[in-house]
């Protein structure tokens, strides 16, 4: 019998499904001169001052391993602004780890937090590795589907739906990607009840929380209570235009944190040294970068709010993140033949929003991560593909 | 939010030449509110002219000379610093002019066709000026950055087409 390595990959791995528009996204690496709104992450390369300090720390000879929580100037940063920009107070001894972006974050807390069969609870549409992340975990994932008549906002009744004695874990994501929804405190305030009624622990991906735009940003570890049953996600990748280099963080209680740490020392280590570096002084000295990209953004955004209204396009108005979330239910195609379609046709590259989860077929999303000009000439198209 | 104002400005600051229908869009106003506003801000020289950046040294044949002087002045009774600078401001060949501190008082961006030009011009009108005692000419050998633009290429987008 010849080799076959299917053989050996476990079942838990095979039975993860693959993502079901690999093939739209092998149709748009081999499509030139696209006008791309699909894109995931900030058109801003990090800001000068960041690079600059990796730079210098490279000359230096910063190169070796830090400790297994991160750096603890960064730790002392990352603390610090928790409590200036959401009133939190964590001990950076004890309730802080650095992660490998916030994406290791929330593998390593959904390892920590599940035992076999326990269910999390994920709104969806939602970011892709929730659910895979719980099925590497070997736990269930319970997907919660909103939609766009209740803004893609979760209630609590979803949550009550959905609730069994196998309910541990409650995943949050405002603002959302990809749907750019943001909960109110009151909203997340109800959210908290339900929490503590079914005792859950909530793991909060906060990742997109210095990207809102009509009200302040709420953590759900500021409400009453929250702080001791919230697992604090969160990164500098979408806030400072630093995806490459791979920094997050965790904040949450310090029996958690020891908890993770396990695993983050046995797997990784420590977050690699040059990003830590650059993300201190992106707490230092990059805040005011944060508010210039987050006025252009919202500056795309209002655009985008307003072009869409005037060619038929029925969306959410997204209040958060980079994302715009269209229906294109009434144009009598399912959101894959809909954006196969606007790339083969008109060359704009949009995500067929089923890509996040079932609720997302009928809607695609428009990321704004791109240049006004860009912008204005994809929804010129975008028009033109819906309406010639 | 930004005081709506500012938030234009902001917008025409990084391109004029912008279509108003999308600045109006932008900052969530309708077009004839966005005209309006643009309208009083130029009407109260908030706004003083619309301009393009232009690399020069690529099209022109022959180059322009640039300089920065450095001018010590006496300041006069009554009128500053003020009178002096509207004397030298007027010459064409000033570019931009600034009051600053340091060692020097005023600070000027000259253009001439030629050096001798600008030679020309400091030791023939600039520093008979009343009131003018030194002046220190310095040539621009090369210009790498100007209102927030790098001369040369613009950056390439490094970013997969697509990505969740």
């Amino acid at each position: 019998m010849s080799f076959q390595p299917d053989h050996y990959i476990t079942e838990d791995i095979k039975a993860i499904p693959p993502s079901g528009i690999r093939k739209f996204f092998d149709l748009c690496a081999n499509s030139k001169d696209i006008i791309s709104l699909g894109v995931g992450e900030p058109d801003f390369v990090s800001p000068w001052t960041i690079r600059e300090a990796c730079v210098y720390s490279l000359e230096k000879g910063y190169t070796m391993y830090t400790s297994n929580y991160g750096m603890l100037e960064l730790r002392q940063e990352i603390v610090r602004y928790l409590y200036e920009r959401f009133g939190l107070s964590y001990d950076e001894n004890k309730e802080v780890i650095v992660t490998v972006g916030a994406s290791e974050a929330i593998d390593m807390a959904l390892r920590t937090l599940l035992n076999p069969g326990d269910e999390v609870l994920i709104p969806e549409p939602c970011y892709v590795s929730y659910q895979a992340c719980t099925l590497m975990s070997h736990g269930k994932p319970v997907m919660i589907p909103t939609t766009a008549a209740k803004e893609f906002k979760l209630t609590p009744e979803d949550i009550e739906a959905k609730i069994t004695p196998k309910s541990k874990v409650l995943m949050l994501s405002y603002p959302n990607n990809p749907t750019g929804a943001v909960l109110t405190r009151d909203e997340l305030l109800a959210l908290a009840e339900v929490a503590k009624k079914h005792d859950l622990i909530v793991i909060s991906d906060e990742i997109y929380s210095e990207l809102t735009y009509e009200h302040e940003p709420v953590s759900f570890a500021s409400l009453p209570g929250m702080k001791e049953r919230t697992i604090l996600v969160s990164g500098l990748s979408k806030a400072f235009a630093m995806t490459g280099w791979r920094v997050g963080y965790i904040a949450c209680d310090a029996e958690f944190i020891q908890a993770m740490v396990k695993i983050h020392q046995y797997t990784i280590l420590c977050a690699p040294i040059m990003g830590q570096i650059a993300a201190i002084e992106a707490f230092r000295n990059g805040i005011k970068e944060v508010a210039r990209m987050r006025t252009e953004y919202d500056h795309r955004r209002r655009y985008i709010v307003k072009k869409a209204k005037d060619i038929g396009l029925d969306m959410v108005s997204p209040e958060g993140a980079f994302y715009a979330f269209p229906s294109i239910e009434k144009f009598g195609m399912d959101c894959e033949t809909f954006a196969t379609r606007l790339l083969q046709e008109k060359k704009v590259a949009v995500v067929p929003g089923n890509a996040f989860g079932k609720s997302g077929e009928g809607f695609i999303r428009c990321s704004y991560a791109t240049s006004m000009k860009q912008i204005e000439e994809a929804f010129h198209r975008i028009d033109q593909f819906i309406n010639d | 939010m930004k005081d709506l104002k500012t938030e234009i400005l902001n917008i025409l600051a990084e391109d004029s030449t912008k279509n108003r229908d999308t600045v109006a869009a932008m900052v969530g106003i309708d077009r004839a509110a966005l005209d309006q506003a643009i309208k009083e801000l130029e009407e109260d020289r908030i706004i003083l002219k619309y301009t393009a950046i232009i690399d020069w040294d690529r099209i022109n044949t022959e180059p322009m000379v640039y300089a920065r002087i450095d001018v010590q002045v006496q300041p006069q009774r009554e009128v500053g610093f003020d009178d002096i600078a509207r004397r030298i401001g007027g010459f064409p060949e000033v570019k931009s002019l600034m009051l600053v501190s340091g060692k020097f008082d005023f600070a000027l961006m000259v253009e001439a066709p030629t050096m001798m030009e600008v030679s020309n011009f400091v030791s023939g009108k600039l520093s008979t000026i009343d009131g003018i005692k030194s002046t220190w000419t310095n040539f621009v050998l090369k210009k790498y950055k100007e209102n927030e633009v790098f001369y040369g290429e613009e950056e390439s987008d490094k970013r997969q087409a697509v990505l969740l």
